[in-house]
């Protein structure tokens, strides 16, 4: 890992919630399971790609 | 080997694609041959209003509304109960529920819910409860069988006139930051 993937992880789950809360509040998509479940678990996935692919910073 | 070489771009995908099929796959519908419409604010509902699209339209911002309601069931309603409840991801939050024995086997009901003792049920100001879009899931069981019903409700509003709104906004801002400043490579400032 070249990036920070406890960062990444914790932060993708809270992104996810976040996200999943915002398109309620704009009554895009209800709390679902996808939504409430699935969209933090890709957030992880998301954190955990972008710790290992570290695209920002020093090379 | 080539396919684990591209694994980032892959997985970017998949997680683009999870994102663009949530909102495809978000269904309500009724089984068991039960009816209802209910008029709000002079906007008639069926059960056809039933997607996210397409919502039932609580407008929680005007006072004085009435909903007026119907419904029936198409079997024999004896010994009858059922309940309704939000859902929140894969649990259901009960809201309300009804039952009774029903002797004289009234297979039909109507009437009338005023908006403003909706609102009063909440804890809260009227300015805090939450807006969007709710999935509501209910259940009717009686002697002659059974009905499941979800239904999209929407609360009518701006998000970010509510605290809860605006903590969103802020959160997910802040959250996409934070995930953004995982893509830096360690030891850099």
């Amino acid at each position: 890992m070249k990036g920070r993937p406890v960062l990444g992880i914790i932060s993708g789950l809270l992104f996810g919630l976040f996200v999943a809360l915002l398109l309620q509040q704009l009554a895009i998509v209800p709390l679902t399971t996808l939504t409430l479940i699935g969209l933090p678990v890709v957030g992880v996935v998301l954190g955990i790609a972008l710790s290992a692919w570290a695209p920002l910073g020093r090379r | 080997m080539r396919l684990i070489r591209h694994w980032k771009p892959l997985l970017f995908a998949s997680a683009l694609l999870t994102l663009m099929w949530i909102p495809a796959v978000a269904h309500a519908s009724v089984t068991g041959g039960c009816t209802g419409s209910v008029v709000i604010d002079g906007t008639t509902y069926t059960p056809a209003n039933d997607s996210a699209a397409n919502p039932i339209v609580v407008p929680i911002d005007k006072s004085g509304v009435v909903a007026t309601w119907e419904g029936s069931v198409p079997f024999a309603n004896t010994n009858h109960h059922g309940s309704i409840g939000i859902v929140v991801g894969p649990w259901d939050i009960n809201i309300a529920d009804w039952g009774g024995a029903n002797p004289d086997d009234t297979r039909s009901a109507n009437g009338t819910y005023s908006l403003d003792e909706f609102k009063d049920q909440f804890p809260v100001a009227e300015s805090l409860i939450p807006r969007g879009l709710y999935e509501l899931s209910g259940t009717h069981t009686a002697d002659g069988g059974t009905c499941n019903a979800h239904v999209m409700v929407k609360i009518e509003g701006n998000p970010l006139s509510s605290p809860l709104g605006i903590a969103t906004v802020a959160g997910t801002v802040i959250t996409g930051l934070t995930l953004l400043g995982s893509a830096f490579r360690k030891g850099t400032p």
